[in-house]
């Protein structure tokens, strides 16, 4: 992607001639749509009786707004300093995205050597998304950005860990591997609200493969990975989840972990790409449920064809099992089918269509029947769920 | 485009050079922008509660939000698509430089965020955080968005000097049609189940003939005071219920357990140009719909100003204003309220960017007002004043980048 490079007011004629290794860059997505939702969140009376909903987004469509600035240094030797400031926005009321935090995408900085790979500090991405999210079909470039249900996985980077030391490998015939750990940051107990991700990943020709673990404990504490934005509360008064998850995550006694175990393969043909990933994700030790854990399966292949050199088609479907954690609760499947179309008015803007189906059923979390929820924009009032959008997105 | 390049094109943008990069890039533009409006305040009569009475005080202060032009910085971008369509987009940002926050009740892009296409003979479509159609095609004939003026009708309730940002709108814009140019705007709910509320439109038309320049705008928001909606569309928007963004001008019709349903604006204003000399006027009609606690009637103002606008020298200039808002009975007595207001403005430019100036505005209230208490002053939303008259005098800078 082109990115314009934007000196910064004082510093234009340096940056240009005398420090030509170094320099800031801004830059952005905005990705407007307008949709509507068959059967979105309507509650009446204390009972959800769903509702049609037309609405504009800016921040669940295929690339989420953003604008950010980012630089590097050069620092001879092979080093370089680099940095990233990255904020989310939704253009349909001003606001951040990410809960209202301002740097919401990431905020880091760090060291970047050729040989020995970069170490990068800050809020940023885990594992998951490095070496697996990539191919899915939420951040794949010809992807829709609708996640998996409830995006259990972490696979389209809804949550964003906070305190994390990133170190990531330099490129070995097209292996790479890394991790991070994130400090949980609470005096007198290291380990509470921390976690770590390692994950490796393969890129070379038309083959792309990855493969990641990652635990994290109290996922839903206020700052840790699973409520890590400015605008979090506490687990026993948090309205995040939809009752996919969120008799695991929320109320008095949530989740003392949160293990995600993913795997993923694309292969590119030229004008055709395919992709398949696959999860096992486990909340550990739910008090609501004696100390048992839930254990989810996902599973989702993905295709694109590039029809010609400005219009592509892509189309998904995902799999989501939850295990019964006590009796049928957690018993639960979704299905989710999804197709896109996109046309290109130029390479940094394009237009599209795109269309999620999705069907739940068995056990929710908390023990009533499952429900549909697309992208966590609520629960619907019944099994199903479709999300229709047609959007424009410009790169800069 | 190879880097090096991209980086002059860049560089050559920033601000009011973006005329070069026309040439160097013509296929894509990138400019960070904003205004920098910043003055000391005196208000006579301001809002002073003690002991849960309202004893007035003057107030000495500094703002940067409600001057002649808000405070703000933004980034837009074009890119040329060819044929003579662009994608075009805008995030643009107040700031108040006296706390360090955003403006627009800490929005962080509370003025306008939005993105879409333009094209050269169809006009424009842009979806996001905009103006309406007052704004587009009426205010900016009144004094409100002059450059002068910054101080707004009473309340802003017509929203002359676009206090309401509208969210979740889609707007078209015609071309310039020989003077002519037309559009509106669509404002979705986003209610499930419940498409009409929080929603709104507005349509409007202008026309640009040299010297004379006419505008007409009408637009209708249900519920408008609800969160998110028309005339509660920041971050920090609470229900009516418990909010207190309005004043005692219109808050008995827009907070409360039953606000007003719906809100219905009707304007007309123009400008003309002789010499050194602009005159302007302008009228609108203001209404409150099915307001809960009047037993569902409508509250209606209606607002008429004349302004002057005169350039001694290049760089001397200065600027004169009157007011006059009435509002029409809802239940006895409450709401006959009348407001009148005049404004002084002179304005020195130290450059083409800079200027410095002083402005001194005075209102006076007579009547009833929303509330059934008596109509009390309120210049540009400081604050109800304790009595029926309220004085701002301001000394301010302002620089454009």
């Amino acid at each position: 992607m082109k990115k314009q490079i934007f000196a910064l007011a004082a510093l234009v004629p340096l940056s240009l001639t005398t420090h030509a290794q170094s320099n800031v860059t801004l830059y952005g997505v905005i990705d407007e749509g307008l949709q509507f939702n068959t059967n979105n969140r309507n509650v009446v009376g204390g009972r959800n009786v769903g509702g049609r909903q037309w609405n504009l987004d800016s921040l669940s469509g295929p690339s989420g707004s953003r604008w950010g600035v980012k630089g590097n240094e050069d620092l001879g030797g092979g080093l370089s300093a680099v940095f990233s400031l990255e904020s989310g926005v939704n253009l349909n009321n001003g606001n951040f995205g990410q809960g209202g935090t301002e740097f919401g995408r990431q905020a880091y900085v760090g060291i970047a050597s050729r040989d020995y790979g970069t170490v990068l500090l800050g809020r940023q991405y885990d594992s998951v998304n490095d070496y697996v999210g990539y191919m899915t079909y939420g951040l794949v470039g010809y992807g829709n950005g609708i996640a998996h249900p409830g995006d259990i996985d972490n696979t389209t980077h809804v949550s964003r860990p906070n305190n994390t030391i990133k170190y990531t490998s330099p490129n070995l015939h097209g292996f790479t591997f890394g991790g991070t750990v994130s400090l949980g940051g609470v005096a007198g107990s290291v380990s509470t609200n921390s976690g770590y991700s390692a994950g490796v990943g393969y890129r070379q020709g038309p083959v792309s493969f990855g493969l990641v673990y990652e635990l994290f404990k109290n996922p839903s504490n206020q700052g840790a990975v699973l409520n890590s934005n400015a605008n979090a509360a506490a687990p026993a008064t948090t309205t995040l989840y939809g009752s996919l998850n969120s008799g695991y995550l929320a109320g008095a006694n949530p989740a003392t972990s949160w293990q995600v175990i993913a795997a993923a393969g694309s292969y590119n043909f030229g004008r055709f790409v395919v992709a398949g990933a696959y999860s096992n994700i486990r909340y550990a030790n739910i008090g609501r449920y004696n100390g048992a854990s839930a254990g989810f399966n996902d599973a989702e292949v993905n295709a694109m064809y590039q029809f010609t050199p400005t219009v592509f088609f892509s189309v998904a479907y995902n799999y989501l099992k939850g295990n019964a954690v006590r009796g049928d609760v957690g018993d639960q499947t979704y299905h989710q089918f999804y197709a896109m179309a996109d046309y290109a008015l130029s390479k940094r803007t394009d237009v599209y269509a795109s269309a999620t189906y999705q069907l739940a059923s068995g056990t929710n979390s908390v023990g009533t029947a499952a429900v549909a929820d697309i992208s966590s924009v609520g629960d619907s009032s019944n099994s199903h769920q479709a999300l229709f959008r047609v959007g424009m997105r410009h790169r800069f | 485009m190879n880097n090096r390049l991209r980086q002059v094109a860049a560089t050559a943008l920033w601000g009011t050079l973006c005329v070069v990069s026309a040439n160097v890039a013509a296929q894509s533009r990138l400019t960070l922008y904003g205004v920098i409006d910043e003055g000391v305040q005196l208000v006579t009569n301001n809002k002073h509660v003690v002991s849960g009475i309202n004893v007035g005080g003057r107030q000495w202060t500094l703002n940067s939000t409600s001057g002649p032009r808000g405070s703000r910085w933004g980034f837009r971008g074009a890119e040329d698509l060819g044929g003579g369509t662009s994608a075009v987009w805008t995030l643009e940002s107040g700031i108040n430089l006296n706390s360090g926050s955003f403006a627009q009740g800490g929005t962080p892009f509370g003025r306008q965020a939005y993105v879409g296409l333009h094209d050269r003979r169809l006009g424009s479509v842009l979806l996001g955080r905009q103006y309406d159609s007052i704004n587009d095609y009426v205010a900016r004939f009144e004094f409100g968005l002059s450059g002068y003026g910054g101080i707004d009708h009473p309340g802003d309730l017509d929203n002359m000097g676009h206090t309401s940002h509208i969210n979740n709108t889609i707007k078209y814009a015609s071309p310039d049609l020989r003077g002519f140019s037309f559009g509106g705007t669509l404002s979705l709910g986003g209610i499930a189940g419940a498409v009409g509320e929080n929603s709104g439109y507005s349509i409007g038309a202008r026309y640009n003939g040299g010297p004379l320049m006419l505008g007409a705008a009408y637009e209708y928001f249900r519920n408008p005071s609800a969160p998110g909606a028309a005339l509660n569309s920041n971050v920090d928007a609470v229900p009516p219920a418990q909010t207190t963004v309005f004043g005692s001008l219109n808050a008995g019709y827009l907070s409360g357990a039953q606000p007003a349903t719906t809100w219905q604006l009707a304007a007309l204003a123009g400008t003309y140009r002789f010499g050194a000399t602009t005159l302007g006027a302008g009228w609108s009609n203001v209404r409150y719909g099915n307001i809960g606690r009047y037993g569902g009637k409508t509250a209606t103002f209606n607002d008429f100003e004349v302004h002057g606008i005169y350039r001694f020298t290049a760089l001397w200039s200065g600027a004169l204003d009157y007011n006059y808002l009435k509002g029409n009975a809802v239940s006895g007595d409450i709401g006959d309220q009348t407001y009148h207001q005049a404004t002084l403005v002179i304005d020195y430019a130290l450059s083409k960017r800079t200027d410095v100036y002083a402005s001194a505005t005075m209102q006076f209230a007579s009547g009833t007002n929303s509330l059934g208490a008596p109509a009390v002053a309120d210049i540009s939303q400081t604050g109800d004043a304790s009595n029926g008259r309220q004085a701002l005098l301001r000394l301010g800078v302002r620089t454009v980048f």
